[in-house]
This record gives C-alpha cells, structure tokens and sequence, in this order.
C-alpha cells in the first residue's frame, strides 16, 4: 500500500538529493569538499535560532537562518585563513566544530521550549525523512529547483571559474560575484537536505555522488546528470528504508547507498573501473599468446616444417602448456590455423599472413634497435619480444621508411613481406 | 597607436613590491618577448595587464583604451600550470571556453562560434584529439589546448604566459610558426620566454625585467651586455662582489661586541 504522503516524501527527496548532486560537482571540481562538511555542520545554529524566533518549526525561517549561518561560515573560514596565517584545513576544522557547538547547544534550548520536541537535535544530526510535513517538502522543492535553474542558467561562468578562474576574470567575468552566487547556491542545498539526511552526513550527498560520476564520463554537463542520477537513487532509496523501522534516521541509510555506488564505480566503470582494467590486461595477454604461437609456426615453417605437433611447438618456445593450448583454440576459431587429425597444426593461409605480419615486426624492430639505436646485438632479443605485438601499421610504415625497406634482420635472418 | 601602455605601474603582494614604477609602451604587429629571471614578475606583468592582480598605482591601456573597452580584442593565456587537467571537459569543450563571453550568458554558441573552434583547433593541429579529455593529452598538447582557446576568442592582442614552457623542439616550432603567422597578419602577441637565444632568434621586441623595467625595444637595440648584467646579474654580481671584499680584507663576518644578547 503506498500513500499520496509516502508519494510526496518520495518525491521531495529526489528533488533535494539530484540537486544536491548536481551542485556537489562544483565543489567537487573546485576541490572544497572539506568546505561542503563544515557549511553542513555551521547551519545548525541557523537551524536553532530560525526555529527560536519563529516559535514552530517553518521551513522558511529555517532556510533563511540556515543560509545565513552557511554563508557567514565561508566568510569565517576564509578570514581566519587570512588573517591568522592559519592553514586553510585548521580553519575548517575550527569553523566547523565551533559552529556545531554552538548549534547543539541552541539545539538543547530550543528542545526545552514548548514545541521544541519537534526540532530534536537527534534528528537534525542524522536526518529524519518522516520529520518532514507536507509544507516542508513543498517549500524544499522549491527552492532546489530554484538552484536547479541557476546552475543551467550560469553554466557558462560556473564551469569556467571552476576550471580557470583567471582566465575566466580576464575574458571580463565578475569572478568574485560568481563564487559568491555559487556558495550561496551550496549552502542553499545544503540547508534544504539537512531535515532529511542530518548535518553530520550531508556533505556526503553532496560530494560521493559527483565523485563517483566522475568515473563515468569525461564531460561536466554529463556528470551532473550522472551525480543527479547516483543522489536520486541514495537519497529515495535511503528514505525508504529508514521508514521501515520506527527510529531509524535517513542519512546513514542515504550514505550507505551511496557507498554501495560508490563501490559499483570502483569495480565497474568504463576505463578507470577495476573489470574494465582488468579486462583490458587480459585482452593485451591474449593478444601476446596469440602472437607468439603464430611466431612459433611461422618459424617452424622457416625449418621446413609445415606442420607441428604440441610437443614440437614446446621445444622451440618455452611456454605455459594449458595457455599454448587454450591459445591453439582461439586461434583456430579465429581461423587462423588447423589441427589435422594427426593433431598436428599447422596455419592457414590467414595464418601465414598474420605470422609473417608479426616476425616482420620483431626483426623490424631488432634491426631498428641495432641499426639506429646502436643496441648491441645480443642484447636485444628481450626488448623486441614485448614491442613487437605494440606496433601499429602506421608504426610499422614508419619503421620501413626509416631502415629503407631492409631484407634481413641482425641475425640475418629474413624479413618477411 | 601602441598595442600596450603600462604607466608608472606598481603591483605588491602583502607590502613588497613585485613590479616597481614600470613603464612601457609596447608596437603594434610584433611578437614581444618579455624576459626576465625568475620572480622578476613576468607572470604579475602579465596578469596586472589583464586585471587580475590590484595595482598599487598606476595604469594600462590596451590599443589607447581602456581594459574593459577592449577585453574582446585581448586574449591571456595563463601558464599550463594553474589548472587541473582533470577537469571533466575535453579539447573542443576547452576551446569553445574562448567563444564565452559575459555579454552573451544566456546565449548558446551559434554555428559561427562552433566554426572559429574548430578552425582553431586546426591551426594548433589538434583537430584528431578534438575530443579527448584534457588530461590524457602531452604538456605539449595542453599548451595547444590554451593557445587555441586564445585563437578562438579571435583577439587582436595575445598575452601568453610561457606557452613554450615543457615542450619539445618540433611543437615549439609549430607553435612559433602559429606565432609568426598570426604577427603577419597583424596580431600583437606579447610572450613570456626563458630561451634568450629562441627570443633573440625569433622575436621582434623585448622587454627586459627585473622587478623594474630595464630595457624595451627593438632585440638589436636592446640586446646589449650591459642589460643583460642588469636583467640577470643584479643581485647576485652585489653578492659576488661583498663576497670578494669580505675575504680581501679579512673582515670578521660577526662584529665583536655586537653579539645578540
Ligand atoms: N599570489 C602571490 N602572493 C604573494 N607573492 C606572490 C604571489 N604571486 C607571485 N608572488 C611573488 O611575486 C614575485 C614575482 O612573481 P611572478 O610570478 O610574477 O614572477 P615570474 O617572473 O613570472 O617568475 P617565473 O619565471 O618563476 O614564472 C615572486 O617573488 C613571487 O614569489
Ligand atoms: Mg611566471
């Protein structure tokens, strides 16, 4: 049974949560990650004394007083930083702690005020979705949509700070401004997601689902809709299941999602992915196999032996057995050799022609190497066996040009063509 | 008319004066080198021309106007160093940053910005990476990636920060031929180089600096040892020589009687 409230809150979080992704990848990309977990620590105070002089727990004088309390925390960081010489990480750290003190006690008092009990620091440390009322997620909504339609309107100048700021100043951007607006726009998100995943884990809705985007793709507006995407699954996903049990708050559940992503990433992404380079170490091995078993025939042949058995192939190459013979199989489906039934191999006319490709780029190479490179001549077997299954065909024309199209190698012995 | 002025120009970070009273006027059409030790501000020059540092005194006029009159006919190209190459855009992204401009925000790049990106993408000849991510590009390459963007902001004066620095000898000459060829059809490209020999071999004009200007003008006529010593050996030649007399004459480095307490 699924009600229009369950419905709302729903939708409420995956509003807030694919904001919060989307603008997390500025301040991932701007590298103030750090910045992001104090902002989220310094708007309880906001919190408390919106609530303080509101009397009732309105979303409007808590995002005002939280947006206010966010903001004055960047400013703090930042003069602490210069003014006291301090290094930018300690003043995070004092910002941050100072803040939240200061908010958890105000916290303490608001809770020992009538209708204080709404506003229970628990909640607000770890989040509560079902604390939430139907006035709440309409005003949260909004705003994230606001800073939704802000972070598609500034593009242009957001992206470009966040790369280059000089270079962005020099085109004649107010640079400063921009910051500004951009700080404003996290703190804003920030201080909407704060009922529904906590202050302690905020930040984290804000920086993992950037980070973890930032694997799947290599262009900005691709990875908002990714971060987008990784922030709607964690924070729906995480509100369902912290209504599940009577006392269960929002953000631990939201973080643990977004680990379980994060983990995905890690093992799955395209390129930078655990399988995806794994797989690829895996295709250049095969790759070498096959090249080398074609070798092993082609040099054979050179002895005058057509055919081969696997016995044959193992005295003239070291080599592991169960590979040579599971590289036998893909090479015959690839049809570049056949097994009669005497089970000796020998290569088709493909075969050949792959063979020849590949010793023609060892003994290119070994020539290169001795030639060009004054190598000394039995140094060299050992460098040329790994370079050869490298060399692409432009590479090879290069190769050819460059030793005017030799006919033997060091060992003299042919080059094939 | 000059491509560049720079009027009793000072620029200090915290007190200490990086730049002191420069003044120079810089020719229309020519490829200026700007030289100098390290920390003789070159880098502060160039970014106290474009505004991006406060001046303590002083001004800059850009073809007899001011910076914000000109800013669509000047194009910075900062040094490579200060961004992260990580950042999720790829060639083309980077260049297209050339096109953005502020008075046109809201706009979407038309068919015409599109083709002055590609058209500067080729002219740095890196129109097969066009769409790679920057930092799977060479040193060499990402310099390109800056140089283009400059080209497609279609300026008629260039300040480029070291471009020649971490690059090899064919890409430095490419980039100098890009060079020379924009000057032949009129650009003023304004260059902060460490090869004096590159600049003396391929430059038109030069500014010498250490801190204050010591010399500018044509290469031939500026190109003199003795501001040469002035540029490079200032400081240290004072050192060498307190050195020489110290020994000489045997002084005691600590003065008896004077000991800190
Ligand atoms: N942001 C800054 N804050 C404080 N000092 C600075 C700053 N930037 C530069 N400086 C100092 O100003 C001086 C000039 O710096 P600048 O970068 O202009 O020199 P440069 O001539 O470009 O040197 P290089 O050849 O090493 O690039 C240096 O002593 C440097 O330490
Ligand atoms: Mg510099």
């Amino acid at each position: 049974m699924i009600s229009s409230t369950l419905l709302l809150v729903l939708f409420g979080l995956a509003v807030i949560s694919s904001v919060a992704g989307v603008v997390g990848c500025y301040a991932f990309l701007r590298k103030r990650t750090l910045i992001g977990d104090a902002v989220s620590h310094a708007v309880l105070p906001g919190v408390a004394i919106g609530f303080m002089l509101s009397g009732t727990k309105d979303p409007i004088a808590l995002l005002l007083g939280g947006l206010f309390f966010g903001y004055i925390s960047i400013i703090s960081i930042d003069l602490i930083h210069r003014k006291s010489k301090l290094s930018e990480d300690t003043a995070i750290a004092i910002v941050t702690t100072v803040y939240f003190a200061l908010g958890s006690v105000l916290l303490s008092v608001v809770s020992s005020m009538e209708n204080g009990q709404q506003a229970g620091l628990k909640n607000f440390l770890f989040g509560k979705v079902a604390t939430l009322t139907e006035l709440d997620i309409w005003v949260f909504s909004f705003a994230a949509i606001v800073v939704l339609v802000a972070v598609v309107l500034f593009f242009k100048p957001f992206s470009l700070i966040s790369f280059n700021k000089d270079f962005a100043a020099a085109q004649g951007w107010k640079t400063n401004n921009y910051e500004t607006l951009i700080s404003v726009l996290t703190v804003l998100v920030i201080t909407i997601g704060l009922q529904a995943v906590g202050v302690v884990l905020m930040s984290a809705l804000l920086i993992a689902p950037a980070a973890a985007a930032r694997y799947w793709t290599n262009s900005l507006p691709k990875m908002m809709i990714i971060s987008a995407l990784f922030g709607i699954l964690s924070g729906v996903g995480g509100g369902l299941l912290s209504l599940v049990g009577e006392d269960m708050p929002t953000g631990p559940w939201v973080v643990m999602i977004l680990f379980f992503f994060t983990m995905l990433t890690l093992l799955f992404a395209p390129k930078k992915g655990y399988f995806a380079i794994r797989r690829r170490t895996q295709s250049n091995e095969r790759k070498i196999n096959e090249e080398n078993v074609l070798k092993i025939l082609h040099q054979l042949g050179e002895m005058g032996k057509e055919e081969a058995s696997i016995g044959e192939m193992l005295d003239k190459r070291r080599m592991d057995t169960t590979v040579l013979l599971k590289t036998i199989k893909t090479l015959k489906k690839e049809g570049f050799i056949e097994v009669k039934d005497s089970k000796k191999i020998r290569l088709t006319e493909n075969g050949k022609i792959e063979a020849m490709r590949v010793v023609r780029l060892h003994r290119l190479w070994e020539l290169y190497l001795t030639q060009q490179l004054k190598f000394k001549e039995d140094h060299i077997h050992g460098t040329a066996e790994t370079i050869e299954h490298l060399i692409t065909d432009e590479l090879e024309e290069a190769l050819l040009k460059e030793l005017d199209y030799p006919d033997m190698d060091p060992h003299a012995k042919k080059i094939p063509y | 008319m000059n491509s560049i002025e720079v009027h009793n120009l000072t620029v200090a970070y915290q007190q200490l004066p990086v730049l002191w009273d420069v003044d120079f006027e810089l020719p229309k059409g020519q490829i200026i080198g700007i030289v100098g030790p390290n920390g003789s501000g070159k880098s502060t020059l160039l970014k106290a021309i474009m505004e991006l540092v406060p001046l303590s005194s002083g001004y800059v006029k850009i073809l007899d106007k001011s910076l914000d009159q000109m800013r669509k006919h000047v194009a910075y190209v900062p040094q490579r160093e200060t961004v992260d190459w990580n950042f999720p855009a790829s060639v083309r992204d980077v260049v297209k940053m050339g096109r953005y401009q502020p008075g046109r925000l809201f706009k979407r790049l038309t068919d015409l910005d599109n083709q002055l990106v590609d058209e500067a993408i080729e002219k740095v000849k890196l129109t097969p990476f066009a769409n790679r991510q920057i930092g799977q590009l060479s040193g060499g390459q990402q310099q390109r990636v800056f140089i283009a963007r400059a080209l497609a902001q279609g300026a008629d004066v260039y300040l480029m920060d070291e471009p020649f620095v971490g690059v090899d000898v064919a890409t430095e000459k490419a980039i100098m031929d890009l060079l020379q060829a924009m000057r032949d059809e009129g650009k003023t490209i304004v260059v902060v180089h460490h090869d004096l020999q590159a600049v003396t071999a391929n430059f038109d004009y030069l500014v010498l600096l250490n801190t204050r200007l010591i010399a500018h003008g044509a290469i031939g006529d500026v190109l003199t040892s003795e501001n040469l010593q002035a540029t490079y050996g200032g400081q240290l030649n004072l050192f060498a020589q307190l050195q020489q007399i110290i020994q000489e004459k045997d002084f005691p480095i600590r003065e008896k009687g004077f000991e800190d307490k």
